[in-house]
């Protein structure tokens, strides 16, 4: 073997690693010194994938060229498509700051679809890769028993009362995941040169992961399980047409039996179906404010919004064009599954069979839990759909017809390539720095949300600083300077940042709400009205909003303005006795007033009390 | 394409796998590039290699060998679960990914995870 052969067959090795280590290190992996401790994972993530993606240059360029196979076409070209026009979208985009660490997770996770898909096409890698996923979800599903028998010896012990979220760090998370390895542990379980020891420890993890899901006491991750176990019990027969299928349907069916009576007797259906209609009402608006070209990859993380679903929301932000790229990507994979299908049946691949009807159902399980309906947001299990769904590309190529490479040479001699290296490895490492300065520029906000927890505004503005642009915290550390500022009660410095805040992310949080407060302390009345009104359309239901409002109002001598206001969060709340109180003062200035439109002279002596309305 | 590109992809010229329009830029390139010409003819010529038959014997060989492998008792089956020498690799990614969690737990200045425990920045009015 030549030693350029020797290279190239190391960089594959080493991509091969890297994607390995991301399955298992992304479900199992946490940090409790960042506000929230899965802030790790976006940061082993993004390195992770760096990797990937140089490990791959760079086999390419040992080899002197990079291949795109002619099999691997219809899968690639969607893929490759969706990519550049979510760079496009993002570089035409406003707000890029804000958006740019969901900028980056989109463009990450098609990078990672396409170098599995061409990489780690054969049934050996999908054995390792589902080998990896399963040992993480037995951490995942041991932490888990252990939190539900109260033995959990870290600092996050309780966070969620009685309910298991493990080291995905939240139950909706955890469920979603667990559901997600029922049908790769049955392919496993059913793959013919599994060994017996460890299909009995399939049938174990299946019992782990089952309980596990239960123990979440969450609806929307039963609602999960139910989803992938239809479509396992959907999907595994069709590639079985033997005995198999039988075992494997009663299988599914019994599974999806169980599931769903378990899913319907729990509680939380209201609130989840609520959640969903509001994401879906904000994803709608902002769908037919820019239908086409959408308003740029991140752009709901820079307008926060609740989310109806990962597909409205990629219409929201690649407008239609991107829509249909991924239903082109979606069909294509589809198309190549079901020819897949066909061709190892009817040559008796059974091995084959297996993983691409574990991967099938997996990712099919993961659209319907993330793309078409609500369900858990997070990078982690979101992002297992590309690798999941690059690999069953990969696997579907195998079936398909088609001898051609399309190659893209690199004009260079082999001693020339090799000068590469130092470059390029500068340029990894230079890349490999963003997530691990964003990594602790999440500590320096969690520090920063200690000092103000213990009332250190100072020490916290100080931390809030030193967040840098692009780390997933950077606008809400820009807030919370501002609520310091505003804390220390120094309204126009808290104004100043609230600007800068908005032109970031203009609509972030409650910043019109905590502009009025910062407003009303320089006793401009005219401005604090103004946030106030903003901000009620912004978050109707948000009733402190209401009660400041009609304050300052009154303030202003508004007393119309400050009637609805005080009105709307009697509404809200009948039961508070604050905005009664308001509301006895609004109605108090009322009377007043009209008493002095009668009786000029009497202007100003005496308020009345009580809550009665005024006639007239 | 220059020379070192087309040196880039002989290989898959040579089996016939490239691509259309990328064999036909290489054609065009040997047209008028002698070396490159006469080095793919040498590749070529190399592939089909000095004898186009297979030995004689090779069909009782190969029968023989069959004959053999099915009389044999097969290898023990490896027990994926032991401790062996291909385990080791595992291990010690383990060993370092827990030896830098707890390095990286213990070493790296910072508060306590604040979500699992009180609210926000927020302001009172």
């Amino acid at each position: 073997m030549t030693t350029s052969a020797k290279m190239t067959s190391f960089w594959f090795r080493a991509c091969e690693t890297t994607l390995l280590v991301l399955v298992f290190l992304l479900p199992t992996a946490f940090f409790l010194k960042t506000y929230d401790g899965m802030a790790i994972k976006s940061t082993i993530f993004e390195v992770g994938t760096i990797v990937l993606a140089f490990a791959w240059l760079f086999k390419g360029m040992e080899r002197g060229r990079w291949e795109l196979p002619e099999t691997a076409q219809p899968l690639a070209l969607p893929a490759l498509a969706l990519l550049a026009w979510t760079i496009i979208r993002f570089a035409t985009a406003p707000r890029q700051i804000a958006a740019l660490p969901d900028f980056l997770k989109q463009v990450l996770c098609l990078v990672t679809y396409l170098i599995v898909l061409l990489e780690f096409g054969g049934v050996q890698n999908a054995r390792r890769l589902f080998g990896w996923i399963t040992a993480a979800a037995w951490i995942a599903g041991l932490y888990g028993l252990c939190q539900s028998l109260g033995l959990d010896p870290l600092s996050w012990k309780g966070a969620f009362g009685q309910r298991v979220f493990s080291t995905l760090g939240g139950p909706d998370s955890l469920g979603l995941f667990l559901a997600l390895c029922i049908p790769l542990t049955l392919a496993q379980w059913l793959d013919p040169e599994r060994d017996s020891f460890l299909r009995w420890t399939d049938m174990a993890l299946l019992l782990v992961l089952l309980m596990n899901i239960g123990w979440t006491h969450s609806f929307s991750a039963r609602f999960a399980a139910q989803r992938v176990c239809l479509a396992t019990a959907l999907g595994l027969p069709l590639f079985f047409p033997s005995r198999n299928s039988l075992k494997t349907t009663i299988m599914c069916l019994v599974m999806f039996v169980i599931i769903g009576m378990v899913s319907f007797a729990g509680g939380g259906q209201p609130e989840f179906f609520n959640e969903w209609s509001h994401g879906f009402n904000a994803a709608r608006a902002l769908i037919s404010q820019s239908p086409w070209i959408g308003h740029g990859p991140g752009s709901f993380a820079a307008a926060p919004s609740q989310d109806g679903g990962a597909f409205l929301r990629m219409i929201a932000e690649l407008g239609v064009v991107g829509g249909a790229l991924w239903l082109w990507l979606l069909g294509s994979l589809a198309a190549a599954a079901l020819g897949a299908r066909r061709r190892f049946i009817k040559e008796g691949a059974l091995g084959e069979s297996c993983y691409t009807a574990g991967l099938c159902a997996a990712t099919l399980g993961l659209l319907a839990c993330t793309q078409l309906t609500p369900g858990p947001r997070s990078l982690f299990p979101d992002w297992l759909l590309w690798p999941l769904a690059g690999m069953l590309g990969g696997l579907t190529m195998l079936a398909r017809r088609g001898a051609f490479v399309s190659v893209l040479p690199l004009p260079l001699r082999e001693a020339a390539r090799h000068k590469l290296y130092a470059p390029a490895f500068a340029i990894m490492l230079g890349l490999v720095v963003f997530p691990i300065r964003w990594f602790d520029s999440e500590i320096e906000h969690n520090s920063a949300l200690a000092c103000a927890n213990a009332g250190d505004w100072q020490g916290a503005i100080a931390h809030f600083e030193m967040v840098k642009p692009g780390a997933e915290s950077f606008v809400a550390a820009q807030y919370g300077k501002a609520n310091a500022f505003l804390a220390l009660n120094k309204p126009a410095d808290a104004i100043n940042a609230y600007a800068a805040l908005e032109d970031l992310s203009p609509d972030y949080s409650h910043v019109h709400y905590q502009k009025a407060l910062a407003y009303a302390k320089l006793q401009d009345w005219t401005d604090a009205v103004a946030s106030h009104e903003i901000e009620s359309k912004l978050n109707p239901s948000f009733v402190t909003n209401y009660d400041a409002w009609s304050q300052a109002a009154l303030k202003l001598g508004d007393l119309g303005a400050a009637e609805v206001a005080a009105d709307k969060a009697a509404e809200l709340e009948p039961s508070e006795p604050s905005h009664k109180a308001v509301l006895a003062e609004v109605y108090a200035a009322e009377r007043q007033l009209a008493e002095a439109r009668k009786h000029p002279t009497r202007v100003g002596k005496g308020r009345a009390a009580g809550t009665k309305k005024p006639q007239g | 394409m220059n020379c070192q590109s087309v040196v880039n992809v002989e290989d898959l010229y040579a089996e016939g796998r490239l691509s259309p329009s990328r064999t036909a830029s290489v054609r065009a390139h040997i047209k008028e590039c002698a070396s490159c010409s006469a080095r793919l003819k040498d590749e070529l010529l190399s592939l089909k290699g000095p004898s186009a038959s297979a030995p004689k014997d090779l069909k009782n060989r190969m029968k023989a060998l069959l004959a053999k492998i099915e009389t044999e008792e097969p290898p023990p089956q490896a027990k994926p679960w032991a401790f062996d020498s291909e385990m080791w690799p595992v291990v010690t990614s383990i060993a370092i990914y827990l030896g830098l969690a707890l390095l990286l737990a213990w070493t790296v200045p910072g508060a306590p995870s604040q979500r699992y425990g009180q609210a926000g920045t927020e302001a009172q009015p």
